[in-house]
């Protein structure tokens, strides 16, 4: 508990400085402050309004460094604790098989062939006929077959990789922990939304072969666009390479990619402001 | 201190502004992609005034150049129907916004003219998209001989978009199977104008240029041993080279025109061996228990591809010549042979068999060793030989049964079958026409 009277004496100090300083609603017969008392409140009040006004400006310029650092120098937002961008990941399914020997020579990657075309005729309601001589007989067993089988069919459950690996042929191309269903004989994983935009453009340009070697290695163009909420590219801007070619190659490239996935909503006020690639007939190093 | 502050805002508020207006991030490089030709419109042939009578030939100058282009890879000739070539032939006559709408991206125009038993062909090309003009030229040949102003032609077509020049004026030498005997040939890259070189000797094989192209090394068994020779494509006496006990094969000039590569097994083991242009021994490059064979000069001659079978089976190595030092080249496949060093320095395509047995056209990296296929699934493919601008390769084929040449891009992407009758073996690419 807090003593009451300091309290009382700090109220009544704080209305003689009200009254003190309205002179017009003083009443008749209000107290009146001694003279060397008004010029201590006067001090104190202006020392007050000095402090106040010196706050002020520091706060208000230290924000405005910290505004015009933030504007200047933004930093490396790959330094970001949660990267929103990350969001996307796109995989290619390995196939399933035995890594190529690394003594053979290369193959050049060709399309499975086509299944097999079913050569049974159409289905027929009849049921099929039987043959008295091929009628299965059932199997006599002893009890040590029995007790065999037995065994074999408590085993421990083998690995999945295993049993998926029982149904592929054991020629068959491609990487030890691979799916049977896959079709690409290495993987390639890329993440975030501007890593999939640039894959997407990757997989659209075509490089005009009229370009010397010596272009090939030298080119490098940079492409801009804007790409809206639906992943429509709404402008591009190619800055020139120096080869009027190339440069009609990257802006091709860009049209025929659009759409572009869908930007991610963190990701949407980026894409819409546009973003910029820079693209090099074989390698931008 | 106000004042200074409400100008710190306002400079902080300006820049930010300028900010806002720049370009976007980077978000990354777009790297590679797939080469595709480049889509080129050729109308038809304008005949000058006076010229009414050269629409046949117009018409094969035109094809001839369609085949090259084609050919090269580099290029997609646009299919002329779809064009509306109601224009002149000079950038102000061209209607840019039709050639566009084809999806021509090169536009090549030309007039025909003849001048007594010349022809001429004015040609103008141009960028359909910068809608400008980039070349114009004016070439002539003599009216009996079409085909070669028709490939002059492609040529320049060649140079002026891809800055390089064209190899359509070079020849190939080739072996060919003639009743039982086996001669040199000669003919036009597109398999056309054949010229047989060697006459008699029964078996003449593995032809090589001279660097100048005015000559033809190979060996030939008319003194019933593998004896090297040289003669002149224009005709005359074969000239021998190296008639030394065993085989004197696979001759090669070095590109400075003084030295040649050969094999020799005087010594009873085949041999690398520098032999002067009289075929005077002037080093032995090699001296292994293996057989060493197959010479192909680099371009600056400093360095000499070839076969040994020092490591146990055939592999492609590399020797500097000046110091006699070799690096195998190959560790894929167990039987690689007949290189070709691209004439660019950078690549060496050669014939390699694969775990299938099936001979096939690989390219190997000088610099990475990394090698790629070429040819798959396309029968036996093999003894590869560059063009003189490295930019196409001619092999023999079997994918047709008969053995026949084949011209290719490096990636194999672009294979033309040629359509000459016989058996074909030992294909050599000439040099520039000088």
């Amino acid at each position: 508990m807090s003593d009451p009277e300091p309290r009382l004496a700090q109220k009544a100090l704080i209305t003689d400085v009200v009254r003190a300083a309205s002179p017009s609603s003083s009443s008749p017969g209000a107290a009146t402050l001694p003279p060397t008392r008004m010029s201590s409140l006067h001090e104190h009040r202006s020392g007050q309004q000095r402090r106040l006004t010196l706050t002020v400006a520091v706060s208000l310029l230290v924000h405005l460094f910290a505004f015009a650092a933030w504007a200047f120098f933004p930093g490396d937002e790959k330094k970001a604790a949660i990267n929103l961008d990350d969001a996307v990941v796109k995989a290619r399914l390995v196939k399933l098989g035995k890594p190529r020997d690394p003594t053979l020579l290369p193959r050049i990657e060709t399309a499975p062939p086509p299944p097999p075309i079913d050569q049974k005729g159409p289905p027929t309601l009849e049921p099929p006929p039987t043959h008295d001589k091929e009628k299965i007989e059932p199997e006599k067993k002893s009890a040590s077959d029995i007790l065999d089988r037995f065994k074999t069919d408590n085993q421990k459950p083998r690995n999945l990789n295993d049993l998926i690996k029982d149904s592929v042929g054991s020629d068959d191309e491609g990487q030890e922990f691979g799916d049977k269903d896959g079709t690409a004989l290495d993987g390639e994983v890329t993440n975030s939304y501007f890593a999939r935009v640039t894959a997407r453009i990757r997989k659209s340009m075509e490089v005009s072969s009229v370009l010397t070697d010596e272009e090939r290695v030298r080119l490098k163009a940079v492409l801009c666009l804007k790409i809206d909420d639906a992943g429509e590219v709404s402008d591009i801007e190619v800055k020139g390479s120096g080869s009027t070619v190339f440069d009609s190659d990257v802006t091709a490239a860009a049209r025929r990619s659009s759409p572009l996935p869908s930007p991610p909503p963190p990701t949407r006020a980026r894409a819409a402001a546009g973003v910029c690639v820079n693209v090099c007939p074989i390698s931008c190093n | 201190m106000v004042r200074l502050l409400f100008s710190l805002g306002l400079l902080s508020l300006g820049l930010l502004g300028l900010e806002a207006r720049a370009q976007g991030p980077i978000i990354g490089d777009v790297e590679g992609g797939e080469f595709r030709p480049f889509p080129l419109a050729l109308p038809k042939m304008r005949l000058a005034a006076g010229s009414e009578g050269q629409k046949a030939n117009a018409e094969l100058l035109i094809r001839v150049v369609r085949s090259d282009l084609e050919m090269s890879g580099a290029f997609q000739l646009l299919d002329e129907k779809s064009f509306i070539d109601s224009d002149g032939i000079a950038a102000a006559e061209v209607k840019y916004a039709d050639w566009q709408n084809v999806g021509a991206q090169g536009l090549v125009k030309t007039r025909l003219t003849l001048n007594g038993k010349e022809l001429s062909v004015e040609f103008r090309a141009h960028e359909v998209a910068a809608q400008k003009e980039v070349a114009s030229k004016a070439l002539s040949g003599a009216v009996d001989d079409v085909r070669a102003l028709g490939h002059a032609l492609a040529d320049e077509i060649f140079r002026t978009f891809t800055g390089e020049p064209g190899a359509f004026r070079t020849k190939i030498a080739v072996v060919k199977k003639v009743q039982g005997e086996k001669h040199v040939f000669v003919i036009d890259i597109d398999g056309e104008g054949a010229r047989q070189i060697t006459t008699d000797g029964g078996l003449n094989l593995l032809p090589g240029w001279s660097p100048e192209g005015k000559s033809l090394l190979y060996t030939s068994y008319r003194f019933d041993n593998p004896d090297l020779f040289e003669k002149s494509v224009d005709g005359g006496a074969p000239r021998p080279l190296s008639r030394r006990a065993g085989l004197n094969t696979g001759g090669r000039v070095s590109p400075d025109g003084t030295k040649i590569a050969v094999t020799l097994s005087q010594d009873g083991n085949s041999e690398l061996y520098l032999l002067d242009r009289s075929g005077n021994v002037v080093r032995r490059l090699t001296n292994q228990w293996g057989i060493d064979t197959s010479p192909s000069w680099s371009p600056d001659g400093s360095q000499l591809a070839f076969v040994s079978s020092r490591g146990g089976h055939p592999d492609l190595y590399l020797m500097d010549v000046a110091s006699g030092n070799s690096r195998r080249l190959t560790f894929k496949g167990e039987y690689n042979q007949t290189p070709s060093f691209s004439p660019r320095g950078t690549h060496i395509a050669f014939t390699a068999r694969d775990e299938h047995n099936v001979f096939d056209i690989f390219v190997l990296n000088v610099k990475t060793n990394e090698v790629k296929r070429v040819t798959q699934g396309q029968g036996n493919n093999e003894e590869p030989s560059f063009s003189p601008n490295g930019r196409l390769m001619v092999f023999t084929t079997t994918r047709n049964k008969a053995r026949q040449l084949v011209i290719s891009n490096l990636d194999g992407t672009r294979q033309t079958v040629l359509a000459s009758m016989g058996e074909h073996t030992s294909p050599a690419w000439g040099p520039f026409v000088r």
